[in-house]
């Protein structure tokens, strides 16, 4: 869990709102280069790290994760200093005002949701500001603000790695760095002689803003499978009504009409063979995760998809529980080591 | 150029009915391409050779408007919309058919801003019978074109959006001077229907940087979106539209080139709507993008409006990008 535990804490510290992942494209290759052989990127900003067989001529098997964040960007500098901004990806807007936040202008600066009081507030009380609505203060006046931080550039909103009890951890842009971590975690456990793939694995750019990064790799690498890796609404108290997986009970592997039957019932049927503990969810149609794009890519990919359980999504105070990440992590060994025919033949 | 922006602007081609301006858009980039071709879903893809960066410069040249689906007993017809009609400038607005059928929108009769399937076309049929005679079912209709200049540098017409941006591709591919990139221009179809058009045209060239040229939404009028943008500010570079982030790198690069060459530009945002970018940067394995607008004012009304010191900034920074980035 040592691993799991450094290794999120320092993807979870890089600055990825989507369409700047590049951005932190050093650090990444730094952490991916001890487990993988090759390492390369795109003008997307989609990451490719590939750890190869000694079985010649393995069959390509891409393992996704993205790499990317919603957050905010800049749109102007207003009189008194105060920034105006616009979502990347569908941020909650409920905790944006009074929320810390990291501009990524020329260099890091601190600023502050500012927040009108209700007493002021137009909107009256009880109604939840629209992101329009609210404006960034940092401080500085309008003119240093033209030195420092030109208009696009991108906001994180604050959420520190922080541990909670019981192996729950909680930070911002877990949704899906919990993935890219256990990814990294099953590499680096995995043996080469044992391998039945060269494993392509994709941190893949702008999932939160179309889905198209994954797609854009996939076309590149043309695997013979993907499984594609996400966050899925973990149970969460005041949402009975949700038939959602459990945080703390593993990962999930997920069945929708847009993954390969066949390939999904096989993996299920491996974990069930094995007495591997998973979870299951039924996304009837879309899955609203990078699978949608991968699946239908070229003459289309057979995908797998598999979640880890996160509650509190798209917030600063994105919660996961570090089992599960291990629970996906010995997941992936297991179908890594698995052929893709006796896959489909249990 | 204003004898070219006249063509352009009074030649039709609603989405997936674009032969008229295609025609016009290549008899004028014959004289300077040294290859013109067209591909199989009708874009126009005009060539000029070399052997550095492969830069594709996409404008597309479909406009909105509207296709016949049924004919009613007093020969009122119903349409359906080709892109995103703006219905309180459509209402009672002179439109034509494909061949030549004049009519007026006609709005239903709530009285509230009408949707776009609520629209009537009233050719001044007495019958169902007398309107099939001119009117057929798919036939497409359009708001009726036309261009004048209002005072000094400000024009109004439609379709501005997206003729300028042809207009601005064809003044760059007549005004580059000698480069090693090689540049594709690139006149799309179908683009107010899904940016459909320029994605093929991208994963045939696989372009190293995508560049668009559109309008955007300029502010300052008393029904604008709320945005920096302004006629008269100069060349947009574009940051962000719905379609598509573009790509840091070049958004820098395109603000250095216009520092350089003395260009007037401004950053654009826009919250709503996207372009072409998008779909050239996730066409095949993807490519670095950027755009360039026009700041235009009653985007999809009747009466489109810009400032032409705009175009000829716009027209100066696509030359250098072709000659320099």
């Amino acid at each position: 869990m040592d691993f799991i535990k450094e290794s999120l804490k320092e993807l979870c510290s890089l600055m990825t709102v989507s369409g700047f992942e590049k951005k932190s494209r050093t650090r990444l290759f730094e952490i991916a280069r001890q487990y993988f052989d090759e390492a390369s990127e795109d003008s997307f900003g989609n990451f490719i790290f590939v750890k190869k067989s000694l079985n010649n001529n393995a069959p390509r098997l891409m393992i996704d994760a993205h790499f990317d964040m919603v957050g905010m960007m800049v749109t102007d500098i207003l009189e008194g200093g105060f920034l105006s901004v616009t979502n990347i990806g569908g941020l909650d807007a409920r905790i944006l005002p009074s929320a810390e936040v990291t501009v990524y202008g020329k260099r890091e600066i601190y600023g502050l949701i500012s927040s009108i009081p209700p007493h002021l507030s137009k909107s009256g009380k009880g109604n939840v500001p629209k992101i329009e609505e609210l404006y960034i203060d940092t401080g500085y006046s309008k003119d240093e603000l033209k030195e420092l931080v030109p208009v696009g550039s991108p906001v994180v909103i604050n959420g520190e790695y922080t541990e909670l009890q019981n192996g729950f951890v909680a930070a911002a842009s877990l949704d899906d760095k919990a993935c890219v971590c256990a990814i990294f975690d099953a590499v680096r456990r995995m043996s080469a002689e044992e391998l039945k793939y060269d494993i392509y694995a994709t941190v893949s750019a702008q999932e939160e803003t179309g889905k198209c990064g994954a797609a854009l790799s996939a076309c590149r690498i043309r695997p013979r499978m993907a499984i594609i890796t996400d966050v899925n609404f973990g149970a969460i108290e005041g949402d009975k009504d949700y038939d959602s997986i459990v945080c703390g009970k593993g990962a999930s592997v997920d069945i929708s009409a847009l993954t390969d039957r066949k390939l999904t019932r096989g993996v299920m049927r491996l974990l069930d063979k094995e007495g591997v503990p998973y979870q299951r969810i039924c996304e009837p149609s879309y899955t609203y995760t990078n699978n949608d794009l991968v699946s239908v890519t070229g003459e289309g990919i057979p995908t797998v998809l598999m979640s880890i359980p996160l509650r509190s999504m798209h917030t600063p105070v994105e919660t996961v529980c570090l089992k599960d990440i291990r629970s996906l992590a010995d997941i992936l060994i297991r179908v890594a080591y698995t052929e893709k025919t006796d896959l489909e033949a249990i | 150029m204003t004898e070219l922006l006249k063509k352009l602007m009074l030649t039709s081609g609603v989405s997936g009915r674009e032969d008229k301006i295609r025609d016009v858009i290549k008899a004028e980039a014959e004289k300077y391409a040294d290859e013109v071709i067209t591909d199989p879903m009708g874009n126009l893809i005009a060539h000029k050779k070399g052997n550095g960066k492969k830069i594709m410069f996409a404008s597309h040249m479909d406009e909105i408007g509207y296709f016949v689906t049924f004919i009613d007993e007093k020969g009122l017809i119903r349409v359906g919309n080709v892109g995103g009609i703006n219905t309180l400038s459509a209402s009672y607005s002179e439109v034509v058919s494909e061949k030549g059928v004049y009519g007026v929108v006609l709005p239903s009769d709530s009285g509230e801003i009408p949707k776009t399937d609520a629209l009537y076309i009233d050719i001044g049929a007495k019958s169902k019978k007398q309107a099939e005679k001119r009117v057929s079912i798919g036939d497409y209709f359009v708001h009726a074109p036309h261009i004048k200049r209002l005072s000094g540098n400000i024009y109004t017409g439609r379709p501005i959006d997206n003729r300028i941006g042809c207009l601005v591709l064809l003044e760059a591919l007549k005004n580059i001077k000698t480069t090693d990139n090689d540049l594709y221009f690139v006149f799309t179809v179908q683009e107010e229907v899904g940016l459909r058009g320029a994605k093929p045209v991208a994963y045939r060239i696989e372009p190293d940087i995508g560049i668009a040229i559109d309008v955007t939404s300029a502010g300052g009028k008393p029904t604008s979106p709320k945005t920096k943008v302004k006629m008269g500010g100069g060349v947009a570079i574009k940051i962000k539209d719905a379609s598509v982030i573009c790509s840091y790198e070049i958004v820098e690069k395109m603000r250095e080139l216009c520092l350089d060459s003395n260009i007037k530009y401004q950053d654009e945002i826009l919250l709503k709507g996207g372009t072409d970018t998008g779909a050239i940067q996730t066409a095949k394995m993807g490519c670095l993008v950027g755009a360039l607008s026009i700041p235009t004012a009653y985007i999809h009304s009747t009466n489109e409006m810009i400032d032409i010191s705009d175009v000829k900034e716009a027209i100066k920074l696509t030359c250098v990008i072709a000659e320099r980035i």
